[in-house]
């Protein structure tokens, strides 16, 4: 006979439900993920989160590295900052300035009440050092050119700094935009060991490569109030739609660059807002490698140009988010010339013209792309798809990103390729010096002609009254010589909660948040 | 058994040492200079070869690759100049990350694959079994990454329980750290628990075939006390083998995973040190998943003879021990 079961023993039944109750308990009365999230904008002035794709360069930190987009404006300020529509300088760390002995010296006041986050003030030392920095080539700084035309900066009094200028130069301030001004005292350390200091609204609180960088407020800022923010932090997301994830799901406030194609999702959900900067100052194009026949024919270059749908390319690629264009400048350039930007359009009979003409018909060109990065990929398969049409037998290079960036550095890319380039919506200058593709001294199409450098020159020297013609006559060497076949130029993109606001970018748009706020 | 797992380490030295030489020679042979990576696309040739010289590139190869190997015998292995950060404590830091999401990973891939299996070897009942077999059916089917999206979109976007993304170590605050683990976790394990479940099933169904089940039956022995304690410990040796295997593509797939939950692990870490042609770091980290695969291979082994007498540790011209 089986004995009986007690009436206070514990059942198999029992103890399940005692546990699904525990388990109950403490899934509901555990601290919520999420509800922290949200609860960070309640508290005070609130901490933004902002999402990327890439870790911040520390490194860069000189340099106009788009991955620092959301970092360096937050730590750091510059002596001037344009007015983004005029492109006019006005005054941040410097108070006011003067011109002198025909543009070759530029004196500056600085401000007297500005420190750095560890309480040391700022002097002219600072900008003599950040200068010097500017120069070492380990900072990897476009603008390199620019700053070595600065035969000697000196520091006055505390507040006062002179600038002698080798010759004068149009584009100084392009450069004193993008010049965070540093800690003298920080020094190498500042790029190597994450000791980042600055005199910027935020000051430097943690990084964990891979994760994160926070900053807290600072509160001795010398703006007074400012900035409103209690802090930022920024994530780095390396997959574009976790990335999305995270804005949709408001654990990102903010993210930068994410593709034309995730941010047509969000188009009218009045949570969020997406702003494309309007700098337009990402230039999609065509390089060629004049020293990889056929290409050294200036005729099958302006073929290559004639045979391409950019408004295919902007729609397909880009959701129309930009411009198709034939020149590199944007709208707010001065050497933006309107009867030259649909220079070439869409003609593959013109294209197979200038082809025959050259006596190259069925040319093979290989057109290298960097495969790591999607929206060049889709470029890559509609200009294939495109120079097949006007005659030419294309074959596509899909390359490792590294291999395409060795090959990019050492200008020995085999043909054709397809990247991007800045600095279009800054002086002309700035670009035909500084951005790689075009640079007239060393160019990576490995296009050497002295008149592309004498013109640089006088448009390097140009007063007002002959600035325009140099810039026009530029405008239609660049579209005669086709050594970079320009396609589109759009913008950054950033895409946010509504409940951001108040931020802005520089003229490298570099995010500012000095304004910005958080609401619940 | 201590004696087997001696007796493993020399043959898993000459692995680790064919392993060192084939990293190493493939990374070299790829296209893309670590040196013009590092000085950038407008350095000169002058700033190349400084940063060659500071990465000890320009040392002849059979210089560099016994600097590595002493570096890594002494504990010491440098510094990574794309991160800007001793070696060490950045696999480190990667690697308490992967270690955590894989532990996790793999205790659900046994829960659900024990549950789903045992399951499937009792239920009788046609609709459960053809609910079963959906369940398997998708585990298999859907791709993690694909998996991971669908989780995401459910739990962080439309529900708003869990977090998209994003890593707290569970060690320095569990309650928040579980909820960004469960996710990652989930989606990294579901495969893996389908395979082991299907083994399992296969497995128990055989072992209750044999007479000792049958007896039990006859005796009157309850259904859950067979199958939990006479079938089961016989059905699971090759489970267990099988779970080593997939111990190593929880490791593999962890990449696909960790990209889709922003989560800091040793799969990022490797993905990026390759697109940065980072020759230490990629050596460094591939080594290291051959000694972790490697052991768990022993550890398998090693599982299967302590769980059924029947196997035997055997040495080669040697005497078997249990």
């Amino acid at each position: 006979m089986a004995p009986r079961r007690s009436s206070s023993s514990i059942t198999r039944r029992r103890m399940l439900g005692a546990m699904a109750a525990a388990g109950a308990a403490l899934v509901t009365g555990c601290r919520s993920a999420v509800g922290d999230q949200d609860a960070t904008a309640a508290r005070g002035g609130g901490i933004v989160r902002i999402g990327q794709t890439a870790n911040v360069a520390l490194v860069g930190l000189l340099g106009q590295n788009t991955v620092n987009l959301g970092l360096s404006r937050l730590v750091f300020n510059t002596l001037t900052e344009y007015d983004r529509r005029t492109l006019r300088p006005r005054p941040s760390l410097a108070t006011d300035w003067t011109v002198e002995d025909g543009g070759t010296t530029v004196r500056m006041r600085l401000r007297g009440d500005v420190r750095f986050h560890g309480g040391r003030p700022f002097t002219a030392e600072d900008v003599v050092y950040t200068v010097h920095a500017l120069l070492d080539p380990r900072h990897a700084s476009q603008l390199r050119t620019t700053a070595a035309a600065i035969a000697d900066v000196a520091a006055g009094a505390a507040d006062q700094v002179t600038f002698r200028l080798r010759h004068p130069v149009s584009n100084l301030f392009d450069l004193f935009e993008a010049m965070f001004i540093a800690d003298r005292e920080s020094g190498e350390s500042l790029f190597q060991e994450g000791r980042v200091v600055g005199t910027g609204p935020f000051v430097w609180k943690q990084h964990v490569v891979d994760e994160y960088v926070r900053l807290e407020r600072n509160p001795d800022y010398w703006k007074p109030g400012l900035p409103h923010l209690d802090g930022v932090e920024i994530r780095t997301i390396p997959d574009m739609a976790a990335l999305l994830a995270s804005l949709r799901s408001r654990q990102s406030h903010l993210t930068i660059d994410l593709s034309p194609r995730e941010v047509s999702g969000l188009a009218g959900r009045r949570e969020f807002q997406v702003t494309a900067s309007d700098l337009e100052d990402a230039g999609y194009y065509v390089g060629c490698n004049v020293r990889v026949p056929p290409l050294d024919d200036r005729l099958v270059r302006q073929a290559i140009a004639w045979s391409i749908d950019r408004d295919r390319v902007l729609e397909q690629v880009f959701s129309g988010v930009g411009r198709a264009t034939s020149i590199p400048w944007s709208r707010t350039s001065p050497a933006f010339d309107p009867g030259l930007a649909d220079a070439y359009r869409y003609d593959p009979t013109r294209a197979r013209q200038l082809l025959r003409q050259a006596g190259q018909e069925g040319a093979r060109v290989r057109l290298a792309v960097n495969g790591a990065l999607p929206v060049l990929r889709q470029i890559g398969e509609i200009v294939q798809f495109n120079l097949r049409e006007a005659g030419f037998t294309p074959q596509l290079d899909l390359m490792e990103g590294a291999a395409f960036s060795s090959a990019f550095a050492q200008a020995s890319l085999p043909g054709l390729w397809i990247n991007q380039h800045g600095f279009n919506h800054l002086h002309p200058s700035t670009l035909i010096l500084g951005a790689l593709p075009f640079t007239a001294r060393g160019n990576k199409s490995n296009f050497v002609d002295q008149r592309y450098v004498d013109l640089a020159e006088r448009a390097w020297n140009a007063g007002e009254a002959e600035a325009a013609s140099v810039y026009r006559m530029v405008t239609s060497y660049l579209l005669d010589q086709a050594f970079v076949i320009e396609l589109v130029v759009t913008s950054h993109l950033f895409a946010g909660a509504s409940s951001l606001t108040g931020y802005g970018y520089n003229g490298y748009d570099f995010l500012d948040f000095d304004r910005a706020r958080l609401h619940g | 058994m201590l004696g087997y797992a001696a007796r493993r380490v020399p043959s898993a030295l000459l692995v680790l040492a064919l392993a060192s030489v084939a990293v190493f020679v493939a990374l070299r042979l790829v296209p893309g200079d670590p040196a013009v990576l590092l000085a950038g696309p407008d350095g000169t040739p002058d700033q190349v070869a400084a940063v060659r010289h500071e990465l000890e590139l320009d040392a002849p190869l059979p210089v560099q690759y016994a600097d590595w190997l002493r570096g890594l015998v002494t504990l010491r292995p440098g510094y990574d100049y794309a991160r800007h950060g001793p070696v060490a404590e950045i696999i480190a830091r990667g690697l308490g990350s992967t270690l955590e999401l894989t532990a996790a990973a793999l205790l659900l891939t046994l829960v659900l694959g024990f549950l789903l299996g045992c399951l499937g070897a009792a239920v009788e009942h046609p609709a459960a079994r053809w609910l079963l077999a959906l369940i398997r059916t998708i585990g298999l089917s859907v791709p993690s990454y694909a998996a991971g999206v669908v989780l995401v979109m459910v739990f962080a976007v439309w529900l708003r329980v869990l977090p998209p993304g994003g890593h707290v170590p569970v060690l320095s605050d569990p309650e928040l750290g579980l909820q960004y683990l469960v996710m990652p976790a989930l989606c990294l394990s579901l495969h893996s628990a389908v395979v082991v479940a299907r083994f399992l099933e296969a497995s128990l169904r055989r072992a209750l075939e044999e007479e000792y089940a049958r007896a039990a039956v006859a005796r009157g022995v309850p259904a859950t006390r067979i199958v939990l304690r006479h079938a089961l410990p016989n059905a699971l040796p090759p489970v267990v083998a099988v779970t080593g295997l997939h111990a190593g593509h929880l490791l593999g797939g962890a990449v696909v995973v960790e990209a889709l939950f922003a989560w800091p692990g040793l799969g990022q870490l490797a993905v990026h040190s390759i697109q940065v042609r980072d020759y230490r770091m990629t050596q460094d980290l591939v080594l290291l998943g051959v000694a972790a695969f490697t052991a768990i291979q022993v550890l398998t082994d090693l599982c299967c003879a302590s769980l059924d007498p029947r196997v035997r540790l055997v040495a080669p011209g040697g005497r078997g021990r249990g």
